[in-house]
């Protein structure tokens, strides 16, 4: 007997594509895919039409970083080493837009960003490639239509008639209460700690980027080293499952700013210096890139700073108690 | 019956969802878009229990106290409720399950697959980084996606192209590798026929 052909699928809306990692929707004849890769290795989950019991959407900030997007902040960065060969308004127009883009990404991810789960009978899974609401949106409006192909619709009223009845509650939606589980806390001392030390850094740093003194070196340097160990502080915390993935989140881009930061620096001083060399002439200020590159990274810095206030400002604070509770 | 919400898992209250597919989170606040589907109102199934067979009638092969209901599709033993299992529109065995002949049926149900071919793309690209490295990667390339070509690829993903790309790939850095022997195996023998005279 000839094997049949396999399942032809069909993109739905929403992707998510990391360094590694990724996720995506599809569209079978009678089930959705939902596909979770790693390296080199793909995960699937088959959500069958006829056993969607739900799906819901609700809004949320999502600090979300793509691999293009990566890709792009990483020539954005590298393409701050030539700031010295163009004229000043070209430079402060690069900061301009440095500065929008950052903030445009900060307003889509707390503005725009969204959690969607699907709800079956015995499951409820989060769908990690819907994080943003219009996209959320358009996934709904393809799905919904070819959920009702096979269920038919729900009747409107059925929050009434489930107020008059004590129906069995189906297990997986049943309410939280009924399953206890332990929340992360959106901060704790060390992350209150890390936040401090990220905007005091930042601060030390835009205030002194431009002085060559060795002591000013010196002092950030030392809070870099500092702000590097409670950011390992921070994702040790979190891989415990004692504090929040947002913070978590922060002390990943931190990191990711610091060390970026240091290797554009590091190339950027190799490439101008065999340049010049191969020119034949000294750098007449060899010093201006790293303090344009560096202003950069500490105004990324307290931009940072600012989103663990606001994360640590919107949640509860865990105490001793609560782990030893946990 | 609460569903719960999608950011902190607390159930949403009822009359919120009475208000047109949203519902306001009483725990978080935020604003649930909800789609409910019939599945959720449907009674859960009642468990297989296989009845008792009578005297001459036919029985399960794995449970001979048990009514026969079916006969497996692949060997042709009889099945009684418990044991039947329905595959691709059929009914099966657990032994024929069990022993993978539905593996060609069951091909598109993995569960999870290695994605052979952007392996064989990565590698001899992520090789260049440390060019010797090529020397083993490069022929290594082309025999990896010969063996592993015909080897089922992402659900999703249909083309083979990156097989393609890293043969070539491969075989360009395995042809600059026999370049450059040839090329250092005559300055050696040019050395050495100087050094002579």
């Amino acid at each position: 007997m000839a094997p049949p052909a396999e399942e032809k699928y069909r993109r739905l809306p929403g992707r998510r594509r990391g360094l590694i990692s990724g996720a995506s929707l599809w569209m079978g004849s009678d089930h959705i895919l939902l596909v979770k890769s790693a390296w080199f290795r793909e995960e699937y989950k088959r959500f069958y039409l006829r056993d969607i019991q739900a799906i819901v959407v609700a809004p949320g900030a999502r600090f979300y970083v793509s691999a293009p997007m990566l890709a792009f902040a990483a020539a954005w960065l590298i393409s701050a080493s030539f700031l010295s060969f163009w004229p000043p308004s070209v430079a402060i127009g690069w900061m301009a837009a440095t500065g929008v883009w950052i903030a445009a990404w900060l307003a889509v991810s707390f503005a725009g960003g969204c959690r969607c789960r699907l709800y079956t009978a015995v499951s409820r899974d989060e769908l990690p490639s819907l994080f943003r609401t219009w996209t959320a949106r358009r996934f709904l409006r393809q799905v919904e239509a070819r959920i009702e192909q096979v269920q038919g619709r729900a009747d409107a009223a059925w929050t009434e008639a489930e107020q008059s009845s004590a129906g069995p509650v189906p297990a997986a939606l049943a309410p939280a209460e009924a399953r206890p589980r332990v929340r992360a806390a959106n901060h704790t001392l060390a992350s209150d700690l890390f936040v401090l030390i990220l905007v005091v850094s930042s601060i030390v740093g835009l205030a002194t980027a431009h002085t060559p003194s060795v002591v000013w070196d010196r002092v950030r340097t030392g809070l870099a080293i500092v702000l590097i160990a409670g950011a390992v502080v921070v994702l040790v915390e979190h891989s415990r499952g004692r504090l929040g993935r947002a913070m978590q989140r922060v002390a990943a881009a931190s990191m990711l700013l610091i060390g970026v930061t240091f290797y554009v620096q590091t190339f950027t001083f190799t490439f101008l210096n065999g340049v010049h060399a191969g020119v034949g002439r000294a750098m007449t200020d060899p010093l201006r890139p790293f303090v344009i590159a560096r202003q950069a990274m500490y105004a990324m810095e307290l931009l940072l700073g600012f989103s663990g206030a606001v994360i640590a400002l919107r949640g509860t604070y865990r105490d001793e108690t609560d782990i030893m509770k946990d | 019956m609460p569903l719960p919400c999608a950011r902190c898992d607390s159930p949403l209250p009822l009359w919120e969802l009475s208000s047109a597919g949203a519902a306001v989170c009483t725990t978080c606040g935020s604003r649930n878009t909800v789609r409910v589907f019939p599945a959720l109102f449907a009674a859960p199934g009642a468990p297989a229990v296989p009845e008792s067979a009578n005297e001459g009638e036919a029985a399960c092969f794995d449970h001979p106290s048990k009514r026969a209901v079916a006969a497996c599709h692949q060997c042709g033993r009889f099945v009684c409720q418990l044991c039947s299992v329905e595959f691709d529109g059929q009914v099966w065995c657990p032994s024929c399950v069990a022993a993978g002949r539905g593996r060609s049926k069951a091909v598109y149900l993995d569960p999870s697959r290695t994605l052979y071919d952007s392996i064989a793309l990565v590698v001899p690209l992520a090789s260049l980084i440390f060019w010797p490295l090529t020397l083993i990667t490069g022929p290594g390339t082309v025999v990896f996606s010969a063996m592993t070509w015909k080897r089922p690829l992402s659900l999703v993903r249909r083309r083979r192209w990156r097989f393609g790309v890293a043969v070539l790939i491969g075989l360009a850095e395995t042809i600059g590798w026999i370049w450059l022997i040839v090329y250092w195996w005559e300055q050696f023998r040019m050395g050495v026929n100087g050094a002579a005279r």
